[in-house]
């Protein structure tokens, strides 16, 4: 898939995103990021998302079911008659959403972590997709707790530490987020339970994840997506089809020094090409966000690759990062210094009216563009209070 | 004295020194250590170093080329090199008005005159340009002024620490 175009589907009026091995999606609360998301997964997995229905049981006859099901309910009514949805500049339609689908190529290609991933590590660790009580919840949160039940329960054989585990990140990486997210403490399976809760082990005390950090809740659901798509091949998950990974809010609930590391796993998933040997992941990324790190990495990014020496290049990369010596880290990061990051917004061009994407990839601090020169709202506010405080220079006592 | 004990007498001590010695525009201007810097500049709150025996030497770059014709009207203050590292000095006030626009018009001419006219000192490299702003600070880290001045490769910061 390299580009998706979206009109009139919900709030969004027009959307058209060409993808790059990152792409970074920003824009206001409610201006239609996880709507777009979801359309994309839609259009390209839509085979394998009405399988998940039938096998569910769920009544995939009439195409607003499976809209009502795939969004949310209710959702259904957003696709109206000017709803257009294009994939590669090939119409996706609801004549696509027909029940009697093909199991043989019914495949996963889009491993989606949502933003209410926590919900699929409250009571235990995932949830199978039936078990969500009401059929209010979307899809993507439903599938990604299934996937996680499927993980922990058939992925992991008799493993009961979740975090550190040898087997699962790169050294540098598992290291970093015990320092930054875990401080020492261990995420483990209760043994005394019956049914995969998950506990913190701080010492000898067992806290269940309604007493973890705001930051812990929300990173350990992503730490096991990231666990289903990377280590050993996973034919419980037929993870070897994945090509795309949606991350939500990837910084949720974390300090900057966490986001980083998080960072650093994402490229991990992008390294190389996908099926080439080793262990080269080559995952098209695609997250929303509203930290402004991800925008200063792809700024950054960005320009390193416009250094022309290769060394220079590889050293700044290194240093942006803050892997230098640290020899897997740096065989990875050769694997992705020539990739295309794409940074989008999406938002309204008034209070009122429908979302629109524009490309602000150069991130161009000089462009006259409020929406490029201040990355979407990104900087406004900084901008405004380093003009406020100069403007007052000799106004102070 | 032998022959090759003279040679290395009247050879330029440092690279910078040779790099200047080779650009017309501010040949003659090269200072041992820090002495191309007004004793104001020298303050220990705004450059302080590991091992002063480690600064090779010094050049005024604004006061060099002020009365030269070049398309941009600021010039950068300073370049010094400390232990064959180069660092572009500026200190120069944040604290609001029209500073940001000063600097970033200082930045614009060290860029181009090191490229047009001086390719023998851009060579040697840099650890960068530095802004240290004598007093206040109003400059947000994060905010687009900050990333404008990023963009041309200029770090605002309250202490040039050579190391």
């Amino acid at each position: 898939m390299k580009n998706l175009r979206i009109r009139n589907l919900g709030p969004i009026g027009e959307a058209d995103i060409e993808f790059g091995d990152l792409t970074i999606l920003i824009g206001p609360q409610a201006s239609g990021k996880t709507i777009a998301l979801e359309t994309m997964k839609l259009a390209l997995d839509y085979k394998s998302i009405i399988d998940v229905l039938n096998k569910s049981n769920y009544r995939t006859g009439k195409v607003e079911n499976i809209l009502n099901l795939y969004y949310g309910a209710g959702m259904s009514t957003m696709w109206q008659d000017d709803t257009t949805i294009e994939v590669d500049n090939t119409p996706f339609t609801k004549a696509f959403l027909d029940p009697s689908v093909d199991k043989v190529s019914a495949i996963e290609t889009v491993f989606y972590i949502p933003a209410q991933r926590v919900t699929s590590i409250i009571d235990k660790a995932g949830r199978g997709f039936s078990l969500y009580n009401d059929n209010d919840t979307p899809f993507v949160n439903r599938i990604f707790g299934d996937t996680i039940q499927r993980f922990i329960q058939n992925g992991i054989g008799q493993q009961t530490v979740l975090f550190p585990m040898k087997t699962r990140l790169k050294g540098l990486v598992r290291q970093r987020f015990d320092n930054s997210i875990y401080h020492g403490a261990r995420v483990e399976l209760d043994e005394e339970s019956q049914d995969y809760r998950l506990i913190l082990k701080v010492g000898e005390s067992k806290l269940p994840t309604m007493v973890w950090s705001a930051g812990q809740r929300e990173f350990t659901p992503l730490l096991l997506g990231v666990y289903c798509l990377t280590g050993p091949p996973q034919n419980v998950l037929r993870s070897r089809y994945y090509k795309y990974v949606v991350i939500e809010e990837p910084e949720m609930g974390l300090h900057p020094s966490a986001i980083q590391d998080v960072l650093l796993q994402i490229l991990e998933l992008m390294q190389g090409e996908k099926g080439s040997k080793g262990p080269k992941h080559g995952y098209k990324v695609i997250i929303s966000t509203h930290s402004p790190l991800f925008l200063d990495f792809a700024w950054a990014f960005n320009k390193i690759k416009g250094i022309q020496d290769a060394q220079a290049k590889y050293r700044a990369l290194h240093r942006l990062m803050g892997t230098e010596g640290n020899q897997p880290i740096a065989n990875m990061l050769e694997g992705v210094l020539d990739k295309d990051v794409r940074t989008y917004y999406l938002g309204k061009r008034e209070q009122q009216g429908l979302s629109y994407t524009k490309d602000i990839t150069s991130l161009d601090v000089w462009s006259d563009d409020p929406i490029i020169g201040e990355w979407g709202g990104m900087t406004s506010f900084a901008t405004r209070a380093t003009d406020v405080l100069s403007s007052n220079v000799l106004n102070y006592d | 004295m032998t022959k090759q004990q003279k040679q290395k007498k009247v050879s330029p001590h440092s690279p910078l020194e040779a790099a200047v010695a080779n650009t017309p525009e501010v040949a003659g201007f090269f200072c041992r250590s820090l002495q191309a810097l007004e004793s104001k500049d020298k303050n220990k709150d705004l450059i302080d170093y590991e091992n002063s025996s480690k600064i090779m030497g010094s050049v005024y770059l604004e006061k060099a080329t002020k009365n030269l014709k070049h398309p941009f009207p600021k010039r950068w203050d300073y370049v010094i090199e400390y232990s064959n590292k180069i660092y572009y000095y500026e200190p120069h006030s944040a604290s609001g008005g029209n500073n940001i626009e000063e600097v970033i018009g200082k930045a614009e001419w060290l860029r181009w005159w090191l490229t047009n006219n001086a390719p023998d000192i851009k060579d040697l490299g840099t650890e960068g340009f530095f802004w240290i702003h004598t007093g206040k600070c109003n400059i947000l880290p994060n905010s687009q002024q900050s990333k404008k001045l990023l963009d041309l490769g200029v770090q605002l910061k309250s202490k040039l620490y050579m190391k």
